[in-house]
């Protein structure tokens, strides 16, 4: 990780509820019980967030919008690693859903500040990630 | 009756024409009319064919010959069951053919009867031993309007037509007895609160599932339809210019009208599913053909639909505009590559301009209106498993989009919508919905009707779209499979040619020809805006008055009932469709073969013009009328139910309403029997 970055994230990082939520939620609906998950599998849906916020600021798309969808990202992206298609519990679509609302919308002004470039993005995403996985896990 | 049958063809030639001289009368009235041959005791009946009606000049009975003036000549013929019948037909502009439902044998149908100008054909005696209603057809193509080249012969007695009218009032009094009995949320004695889960039928509901859910859905149905319209447009702008011998025009309004009208009913809005029109500007603005793109930019400014836009009075006065010309429409092939050339860029400008959603469909489609209000009484609706999971689930997937699909197309918020409208059966939500609360149900007809119905407050648009549908059914059956081909022809504005590209200057009218189109303008809309509305106002005020309610505006009754009209609608229109196919299958399977009308045999379909039992058209029909005025009735009174929450009341009201429905299905009753 560049110096710069370091820097920059030291100034602006995702707010600690955003983190603790996303957390929460995937340690519920997702990694429980699984022990014996690789570390980038078990990051894959925060990481998939965070490419799509990338890409959204990138392209200029609005906030409000593009985050509610990072909801559903998360959501998806427990779905398709967890081997399914559909949920059948209202209740985990939403607490995943809004977990990843939340991040994403946490994220957003970050990624502003720290440039969107995909090398940059990529450090970005690897660098959060780590930090989820690695807060989660410890708790 | 075959067997009876002895059909001989006597040609008389008069004179030796080129055949180019069409507009020669070279057979004078007074040799036709003077028949050296002596028919023993059959009728005579002296017929001038022409484009594109038949009329009778004179009838010979019995030593004495009736000649009827010019201009007053009548195209019914009356006789009598038993009788012997020699028509002496000429034509007085192009080779005509003829044909009766009914009584034309196998051996006359493969050598067609073939009138031409300068010649006398002499056709009977024909033995007309079997009762009722049959068309005198053209069977030679003799110009735009050929299809539609009919004539009425009626066999008298003709018992089923008093006996259509009285089981209509019956049908019609058995059914208000079966809704005074007080029927709670049924319809014809089938509750309206079950519904079939197609997804979960056994054996086909998992494979249906899967199918909806594919990605490629949307795109592998749109596809083949889309080369069939651009086929529809080259054959439009440079096919041949008569309409039956064009592909854009026999696929389109033989095959395509009559399949829509069918498909509402049993699949509601499929044909939106499959419809290729708006498919440039979605595939454009999504920059996706099937695949939900990974970042939601579209192609498009972006502008806001105009709230005002926001109903369906543009598709209905687009369907109105289009019947003031149908005539033309639907016979001359550059029309109607005009007309669907426009609705693709348009919707493909509307894609680009406003939000990336379905507005074309929505607002501005002719058919979308009709197909959207009639859908409510179709079989078939997208509507989810469990509202409450839908209510409850807060991400709304369907509205927002995910990952596996956009977010609907149509504007609607899929979970909780109770109503076809607007719904355009594109199935995103199946594919966005991670609950898996999303499903096709089959229910009765009419589940939805009497909600919808009682809370239209405002919805003009729609019971608008209902009259004019409802109205222009019955209008149509009359004009096109009519005898009076003065209407066709104040609609046709007198015009003979038909046109494509190069020839489109042979559709200019004279003044004369545009003050008759203006009658038949002010005839149709005046029908459909003003005289059907009146009297559906004037019964829905009676309906107030004798229900006895007098807190409720005429005009709520006037707009819920007419949703009544919806399953009316359709059932007529189904009835037309089969006018349309029975008689007319023929083109389009020849036109697969020979989609430009250059005589081509590509593929080996292409046979001669062959109706199918074109005389079993009132009995096919007759089924169609009875059910529809049965729903129609008891959709009203579901309707009246919700409005009064009051038995006696909302009978009272039906009664009126019922007598309505009857009067209007009599009339269609004597235009298909009469």
């Amino acid at each position: 990780m560049s110096a710069e970055i370091q820097q920059v994230e030291r100034r602006v990082s995702p707010k600690n509820d955003a983190i603790e939520n996303i957390c929460k939620a995937l340690d519920k609906w997702y990694w429980a019980g699984k022990n014996g998950i690789s570390r980038d599998v078990a990051i894959k849906p925060v990481r998939d967030v965070v490419e799509y916020v990338c890409e959204a600021k990138k392209k200029g798309l609005d906030k409000k919008s593009e985050v509610a969808y990072c909801g559903s990202i998360l959501l998806y992206s427990v779905l398709s690693l967890t081997g399914r298609r559909v949920s059948s519990d209202v209740k985990e679509a939403n607490e995943l859903f809004k977990a990843g609302k939340d991040f994403a919308s946490s994220i957003w002004d970050e990624i502003e500040v720290k440039g969107t470039d995909k090398r940059k993005c990529q450090e970005i995403a690897d660098s959060i990630s780590s930090r989820i996985f690695d807060v989660c896990r410890s708790n | 009756m075959i067997n009876k049958l002895r059909i001989t063809i006597l040609i008389t030639l008069l004179f030796l024409i080129p055949i180019e001289n069409v507009n020669a009368h070279v057979v004078s009235e007074k040799e036709w009319l003077n028949d050296p041959h002596d028919h023993g005791d059959a009728k005579i009946i002296y017929l001038k064919a022409y484009q594109f009606g038949y009329a009778v000049k004179a009838i010979q009975e019995d030593g004495e010959k009736r000649i009827f003036p010019d201009g007053k000549e009548p195209s019914i013929m009356e006789v009598e069951k038993g009788g012997k019948v020699v028509f002496r037909i000429i034509s007085a502009d192009v080779t005509h053919g003829f044909y009766i439902d009914g009584y034309t044998p196998d051996a006359v149908k493969d050598n067609k009867i073939l009138i031409k100008p300068g010649e006398i054909i002499e056709v009977g005696p024909i033995f007309f031993d079997d009762p009722g209603k049959f068309k005198l057809r053209c069977s030679e193509t003799c110009g735009p309007l050929h299809p539609f080249m009919v004539a009425d012969l009626i066999v008298k007695p003709n018992t089923y037509f008093p006996v259509l009218l009285i089981i209509t009032v019956v049908v019609s009094a058995m059914t208000l007895l079966y809704v005074s009995r007080a029927p709670k949320n049924k319809m014809l004695g089938i509750p309206l609160d079950r519904d079939i889960d197609l997804l979960k039928v056994r054996f086909i509901g998992p494979i249906l599932k899967k199918f909806l859910q594919w990605r490629g859905v949307h795109f592998a149905l749109i596809v083949p339809n889309l080369l069939i319209f651009m086929v529809v447009l080259t054959s439009g702008f440079f096919g041949n210019p008569t309409g039956n011998m064009n592909f854009s025009i026999v696929i389109i309004w033989i095959l395509w009208l009559a399949a829509v009208e069918i498909l509402i009913l049993l699949g509601a809005r499929t044909w939106c599913t499959l419809c290729p029109i708006p498919a440039f500007g979605e595939w454009l603005a999504r920059r996706r053909f099937y695949g939900v793109h990974k970042i939601r930019k579209w192609t498009s400014i972006g502008k806001k639909w105009p709230n005002k836009l926001n109903n369906m009075w543009i598709p209905a006065l687009f369907f109105l505009t289009m019947s003031l010309f149908v005539p033309w429409l639907v016979t001359r092939p550059v029309v109607t590559g005009i007309v669907f050339g426009f609705l693709f860029i348009l919707a493909l400008i509307i894609y680009l301009v406003f939000d990336p959603k379905r507005n074309f469909c929505r607002n501005i489609c002719p058919a979308n209106g009709y197909i959207g209000y009639h859908s409510n009484a179709s079989i078939l609706a997208v509507r989810s498993r469990n509202i409450n999971t839908c209510n409850q689930h807060t991400p709304k997937e369907c509205i927002r989009g995910s990952p596996k699909g956009y977010g609907c197309p149509w504007k609607l918020y899929p979970g909780g919508h109770k109503e076809n409208t607007y719904c355009g059966q594109c199935y995103e939500c199946l594919k966005s919905c991670p609950l898996d609360n999303m499903t096709l149900k089959l229910r009765m007809v009419g589940q939805d009707l009497a909600r919808i119905g009682a809370k239209a407050k405002n919805r003009f648009d729609e019971a608008y779209t209902g009259f004019i549908r409802f109205t222009v059914a019955i209008f149509y059956e009359l004009v096109f499979f009519g005898p009076y081909f003065w209407i066709k022809d104040w609609g046709n504005m007198g015009i003979i040619y038909g046109a494509n590209l190069a020839t489109i200057g042979l559709l200019s009218p004279t003044l004369e020809a545009l003050n008759y189109w203006f009658k038949w303008a002010l005839m149709v809309a005046g029908i459909a805006l003003i005289g059907y509305p009146g009297l559906f106002y004037i019964f829905s005020w009676i309906s107030k008055k004798l229900s006895g309610v007098n807190d409720i505006p005429t005009k709520q009754l006037f707009l819920s009932f007419s949703y009544a009209l919806a399953p009316y609608g359709i059932f007529l229109w189904i009835a037309f469709a089969f006018s349309l196919l029975l008689v007319n299958w023929s083109y389009p399977i020849s036109a697969i073969s020979d989609p430009l009308g250059y005589g081509w045999n590509l593929f080996g379909t292409k046979f001669e013009w062959q109706p199918f039992s074109p005389e079993a058209l009132p009995y096919i029909q007759t089924p169609l009328l009875l059910l529809g005025l049965a729903i129609a009735i008891n959709a009203t009174y579901n309707i009246a139910e919700q409005i009064f929450n009051n038995h006696r009341q909302a009978f009272r009201a039906t009664f009126v309403m019922g007598v309505l429905h009857t009067m209007a299905g009599l009339v269609f009753a004597w235009v298909i029997a009469g």
